[in-house]
C-alpha cells in the first residue's frame, strides 16, 4: 500500500508554502504630511523708482521718465599727446682750455615741436604729467645742469630744476636720470620770434634751456671739442585739463548698444503700446562748434526680427554750436533730436518688444573747418554728452506675452530616494496681486538631451487685481489667487535623469484697452512645498 | 551562546514576545527529584498612549491608517511613556548537589536574553513622528525632555539555591548585543504661518554601540531571588520574595557619542535664489552636518536596566482556595515609574490555579490581568497576562517547568 500519495503530496507542499508565506511579515505603513518652504518673494518696480527710470508720484498711475547717458567724454578723450622725447646737446666747437670750478661754460634757449596730430595747441594746462630727464656728463669734474622751460609756469614761477652730476670722462660720460613732475603747470606753446617776443602765431611749441656750470669745489679741467653735454627728456603720460588752439576736423562715431535682459526671455505674444515719445539730447561742454548725427537706431526682438528706426533725422546732420562762458561759468549748449509718431514709426520700435537695441551716432568737430577761427577752447569741466529722454504713461496691452527661463537643477539621489518615497508634492503658492495683468504658469522637465520629460500646464491663473477689490490704504485695486500645482509620483520618479526645469509665465490683460501700471504695484507671493509620504518599515 | 539563543527562539515560538512573573508561587516542598528546569518568556509593552492597534502595526507589519493615529494623539498628555520588555530565561536548579558542603544550598545555573526598550516624549514628538510638520503651520513643535534608551544583551550565568526557601543567588556574565541612547534637551521646530521659514533647535545628544562584533561590551551582574515568611497566625505564615535582577554594569568597547547643539534655519528662497542658483537641490548633506556638530568615539561604563520587585507570595501549601498578593515592581530606567500589583488567587483543585490581577504604573497605568497554571507532577506550565484588556498595551508571560 502506497502511503504517501501524489494527492497527500500536494498538500505537504501547500502546507509547507502556507507555513512560509505566513511568515512573511507585511511591512509597516503610514503616511505623513510634511511642508517645507519654497520661494516668498514680492516682484515690484520700486528699485525703479527714480528721477531717471520711473515717477511714482506725479499721478496715480506709473509714468515713465527714462534718461540714460548713452555718451559722456571729457577733454582727455578729445586729445591724445603722445610720448615726446627731446634732446638738448651742446659740444664746444672749440677747445674751451681749462675751465676752473663754478665757471658757467653753457646757457642756451631750444625750441622743440611736439607732435600733436591735426591740432595747433597755444596753451595747455597740465592735469598730470611727467619729464624723464637723463643727463650725461663728459669732464673730469662734477657739474650742477641747470633745466629750464621758459613757457612753462606754476603759481607764477617758471619750471626750472637744478641738479648735480658727478665728473665722468669724453669715453664713459658720468650719467644721472631725474624726474620732473608737471602737474598744474600752464605751458605756453606758442614759442619764441626772433626778437624774443611770443611768437603769436605759433602752435606745439616747447622751449627748453639748459646751462652747466662746473662744480665751485672741484677741480680746474679742460674742455675739448669731442666732450658731448646732453640732456635727453621724455616727456610721458601727458593729459590736459584746459587746452586753447585749433582742435582740427576731429570726428567720433560709434554705435552703443543696450540691452533689456528680460525681453529676451519672451517666446511668445505681443503687446500694444500708446505713443512713446524719444528725446535724444545733445550736451556740449566745449567752446568747439559740432556736427552730430543719429546714422542709426533699431532692435532685435526674440523672433530675431530686427527692427530699424525710420525717420527723416536718421542720418540727418545737426548744428551743435559751442558753450557759452568760460571757466566756472561755462555753459554748454543742448540740442534735442526728438522721435515721436509724427515723424517716426517709434511705436513700433517699442512694439517688436527687442531686447537688444543698437544707436549709431557721429560727432565732427569744427565742422566749417580752420575758418571758425583757432580759439578752440575746452576747460577742466568741460564734456560731450548724449543722453537719450523719454516721458510717457506705462501701460501695455499684452496679449499672451510669454517669458521663459530655465533653472538648472541637479537632483541628489538622496534627495531623489527620498521623494520617490512620496507619494505627491503639491507646490502651493498665495498671491497677491496688483497689477492689472493676470498671469499663467507652466512648467516643463527636461532631461540633458532637452528632451520634455513632463508638462504642468493646467495650473490656475493668478488673476488681475481689477477682479479684487480697493485696498484704500494701499490705494491699490488687490487679488488674492490660490494656486496649486501637482507633482505626481511619475514626475518625481524621473528626478534623477531631469537636469532642467523651464518655467514659462503667460501675461494678458484685457482686450482692447492699453491698462495703466499702477504707482506702486507689487506681486507677492508665498509658495511652500507640501510633501505627502508613505512611511515603510519592512 | 547559540544555545542561548535557541532557547530564545524556542520561548518565541511559543508566546509570540514575552516578559515576567505571574503566578508567583512559594512552594516549601523540597523537590525529591533533585533537577528542575524551568523555561519562561515575557513579551510585554506598555504605553501611557500610543494605542495597541499601532503597536502592533510595528510588529505584525500593516497599515497605521489616520483612525489610528488620530485615536492615539488624543490619548497623548504632555509627558507620554512607552515600553517594551521582551526576554527569556532557562533556569536549571539541582538540589542534589551540596554546595559549600552545605545540605540546603543545591546549584543554579542560569541563561536568559533581554531587550529592553524605553521611550519618554512629547505629545508634539508623536504628532510630528506620525503626522508630519504641517500640523505644526504658525506653531512650534517642542521635543525638550524626550529621550530613549534600548538595550539588548545575553546572560549566563551559575549560583546557588536554598534547596528549603527557594532563595537564591546568581553572578551572571553578560554580553551586549545592541544599545542605543539618545535624550532631547532644549529641542524644538517652529514653523512660521506662512511657512516661510522653518527653524530646527536641536540641543541634545546621542549614543549608540557601534563595534564589529556580535557582543558589543560585556559585563557582570548578578541575580538575587530572597524569600522570607512572617507569621501570620498560629498555623499560617505569609511569604514574601525580593527579586532583584540583572543589578550590573557592562562596559561597551566603542560608542559614538553624537552631541548637537544647533540651530538650523530653513527660510524661503528669494526668485534670485531660485534663478540664479544651481546648487539648491543638491547639498542635502550640509543639513545631516549641521545638526551633529561633535562626534566622540570612547568606551563606557552602561548600568544594566535591572528589575527590583518586591511581592507577597502564593503559598502553594495553603489550604485556602483564595489567596490574595501583592507588591510593587521597579526598573533602573527613569521612563518606568514604580509599578504597584494585587490580585487573588484562586485554586479549586490541586493540579490547577487561576488568578486575577491589576496594576498601576510601569509604562502605563491601570492595567489588569489573568493568569493560569497547571501543575501536574513533574510538569508545570504556566499562562499569564498583565495587560488584558488594556487599548495601550499587551502583555503575555509563559513558563514551562519540568522536573527529573
Amino acid at each position: 500500500m502506497k502511503l504517501v500519495t501524489p494527492f497527500f503530496r500536494v498538500i505537504i507542499v501547500l502546507i509547507f508554502l502556507g507555513v512560509i508565506l505566513s511568515c512573511k511579515k507585511e511591512s509597516t505603513r503610514w503616511e505623513t504630511e510634511w511642508v517645507v518652504p519654497f520661494v516668498t518673494d514680492t516682484l515690484d518696480l520700486y528699485k525703479l523708482h527714480n528721477d531717471s527710470t520711473l515717477d511714482n508720484f506725479s499721478s496715480s498711475n506709473y509714468l515713465v521718465n527714462l534718461e540714460r547717458e548713452l555718451l559722456d567724454v571729457s577733454l582727455n578723450d578729445f586729445f591724445f599727446i603722445p610720448d615726446t622725447t627731446i634732446s638738448q646737446t651742446f659740444s664746444p666747437t672749440i677747445g674751451i682750455g681749462s675751465v676752473p670750478p663754478g665757471f658757467t661754460f653753457y646757457n642756451e634757449v631750444e625750441a622743440h615741436e611736439l607732435s600733436i596730430p591735426d591740432a595747433q595747441l597755444k596753451r595747455i594746462i597740465v592735469s598730470q604729467g611727467k619729464i624723464e630727464l637723463k643727463v650725461f656728463n663728459p669732464i673730469e669734474t662734477s657739474a650742477f645742469y641747470t633745466i629750464k622751460m621758459p613757457g612753462a609756469v606754476k603759481d607764477g614761477t617758471t619750471l626750472e630744476y637744478t641738479f648735480f652730476i658727478d665728473a665722468g670722462t669724453t669715453d664713459n660720460p658720468a650719467v644721472a636720470n631725474e624726474e620732473v613732475v608737471l602737474d598744474g603747470y600752464h605751458i605756453d606753446l606758442r614759442g619764441e620770434d626772433i626778437s624774443g617776443s611770443v611768437n603769436i602765431s605759433g602752435f606745439n611749441t616747447l622751449q627748453t634751456s639748459l646751462s652747466i656750470m662746473s662744480d665751485p669745489n672741484g677741480e680746474a679741467v679742460g674742455i675739448s671739442t669731442s666732450d658731448e653735454f646732453e640732456v635727453e627728456a621724455k616727456i610721458q603720460n601727458l593729459s590736459i585739463s584746459y587746452a586753447q588752439g585749433y582742435f582740427g576736423e576731429q570726428a567720433f562715431s560709434d554705435t552703443s548698444f543696450f540691452e533689456v535682459p528680460i525681453l529676451n526671455q519672451i517666446i511668445a505674444g505681443n503687446i500694444d503700446l500708446d505713443e512713446i515719445p524719444i528725446d535724444i539730447e545733445i550736451s556740449n561742454g566745449t567752446k568747439i562748434p559740432f556736427s552730430a548725427k543719429i546714422s542709426l537706431l533699431e532692435n532685435t526682438n526674440y523672433l530675431s526680427e530686427t527692427l530699424s528706426l525710420s525717420s527723416a533725422l536718421i542720418n540727418s546732420s545737426q548744428l551743435i554750436a559751442p558753450a557759452t562762458g568760460a571757466w566756472s561759468s561755462l555753459n554748454p549748449s543742448n540740442h534735442l533730436i526728438s522721435f515721436n509718431n509724427a515723424n517716426s514709426n517709434i511705436t513700433n520700435y517699442f512694439e517688436n518688444l527687442g531686447h537688444t537695441h543698437r544707436l549709431g551716432f557721429e560727432v565732427r568737430m569744427n565742422p566749417f573747418g580752420f575758418n571758425t577761427g583757432s580759439y578752440n577752447e575746452i576747460f577742466p569741466n568741460s564734456r560731450l554728452k548724449l543722453k537719450l529722454k523719454s516721458q510717457f504713461p506705462l501701460g501695455l496691452q499684452s496679449n499672451g506675452l510669454m517669458f521663459s527661463d530655465t533653472v538648472d537643477v541637479n537632483f541628489n539621489p538622496q534627495i531623489v530616494d527620498d521623494l520617490i518615497t512620496a507619494n505627491q508634492v503639491v507646490l502651493d503658492v498665495a498671491v497677491v496681486n496688483t497689477f492689472p495683468i493676470s498671469g499663467k504658469f507652466h512648467l516643463e522637465f527636461l532631461d540633458e538631451n532637452g528632451t520634455i520629460l513632463h508638462e504642468l500646464n493646467n495650473n490656475e491663473t493668478i488673476e488681475s487685481s481689477l477682479f479684487g477689490t480697493m485696498d484704500p490704504q494701499e490705494n491699490l485695486m488687490k487679488m488674492e489667487s490660490s494656486v496649486k500645482v501637482l507633482i505626481d509620483n511619475t514626475v518625481l520618479s524621473d528626478l534623477n535623469i531631469t537636469n532642467r526645469i523651464v518655467l514659462k509665465a503667460e501675461l494678458n490683460t484685457a482686450s482692447g484697452v492699453i491698462q495703466s501700471i499702477p504707482c506702486n504695484a507689487y506681486l507677492f507671493f508665498k509658495s511652500f512645498l507640501k510633501v505627502n509620504t508613505t512611511n515603510i518599515i519592512q | 551562546m547559540k544555545f542561548i539563543s535557541i532557547i530564545w527562539l524556542i520561548s518565541i515560538s511559543l508566546v509570540g514576545i514575552s516578559q515576567s512573573m505571574l503566578p508567583l508561587v512559594q512552594d516549601t516542598n523540597v523537590n525529591q527529584l533533585g533537577h528542575e528546569i524551568s523555561i519562561s518568556g515575557v513579551g510585554d509593552y506598555q504605553s501611557t498612549s500610543i494605542g495597541k492597534d499601532i503597536t502592533r502595526a510595528f510588529f505584525y507589519g500593516g497599515l497605521i491608517d489616520e483612525s489610528m493615529k488620530t485615536t492615539s494623539s488624543s490619548r497623548h498628555d504632555e509627558i507620554n511613556r512607552f515600553g517594551i520588555d521582551l526576554n527569556s530565561e532557562i533556569e536549571y536548579r539541582n538540589q542534589n548537589i551540596n554546595l559549600f558542603k552545605d545540605s540546603l544550598k543545591g546549584l543554579l545555573l542560569k541563561g536568559g536574553v533581554y531587550n529592553f526598550s524605553s521611550i519618554i516624549y512629547s505629545k508634539d514628538l508623536f504628532d510630528m513622528c506620525f503626522f508630519g510638520n504641517e500640523i505644526f503651520t504658525g506653531d512650534t513643535a517642542y521635543f525638550t525632555g524626550s529621550k530613549f534608551t534600548n538595550m539588548a544583551f545575553q546572560k549566563i550565568g551559575m549560583g546557588w539555591l536554598n534547596k528549603k526557601t527557594n532563595s537564591s543567588f546568581n553572578l551572571n556574565f553578560i554580553g551586549v548585543t545592541s544599545y542605543l541612547n539618545g535624550l532631547f534637551n532644549e529641542s524644538y521646530l517652529f514653523q512660521s504661518q506662512n511657512v516661510d521659514s522653518l527653524e530646527f533647535r536641536l540641543h541634545g545628544e546621542g549614543e549608540r554601540a557601534n563595534s564589529n562584533g556580535y557582543f558589543k561590551g560585556f559585563g557582570l551582574a548578578f541575580d538575587m531571588d530572597y524569600r522570607f515568611k512572617m507569621k501570620k497566625n498560629e498555623h499560617d505564615f505569609v511569604h514574601f520574595q525580593l527579586l532583584l535582577r540583572n543589578l550590573g554594569v557592562v562596559y561597551l568597547n566603542n560608542t559614538d557619542k553624537y552631541l548637537a547643539n544647533d540651530i538650523t534655519s530653513i527660510e524661503s528662497l528669494r526668485i534670485d535664489d531660485l534663478l540664479n542658483s544651481t546648487s539648491i537641490f543638491n547639498n542635502p548633506d550640509d543639513f545631516a552636518n549641521e545638526i551633529s556638530d561633535t562626534i566622540v568615539t570612547n568606551g563606557a561604563f552602561k548600568l544594566l536596566p535591572a528589575m527590583f520587585q518586591f511581592t507577597k507570595l502564593i503559598d502553594n501549601n495553603s489550604s485556602h482556595k483564595f489567596q490574595g498578593f501583592f507588591g510593587f515592581r521597579g526598573y533602573l530606567n527613569n521612563a518606568y515609574v514604580p509599578m504597584l500589583f494585587g490580585g487573588l488567587d484562586y485554586k479549586p483543585s490541586k493540579w490547577i490555579r487561576l488568578g486575577i490581577q491589576g496594576s498601576y504604573g510601569g509604562f502605563s497605568q491601570l492595567r489588569y490581568g489573568v493568569y493560569t497554571a497547571l501543575q501536574l507532577n513533574h510538569f508545570n506550565v504556566g499562562l499569564a497576562s498583565e495587560n488584558l484588556f488594556s487599548k495601550t498595551g499587551e502583555s503575555i508571560i509563559i513558563k514551562l517547568l519540568c522536573a527529573f
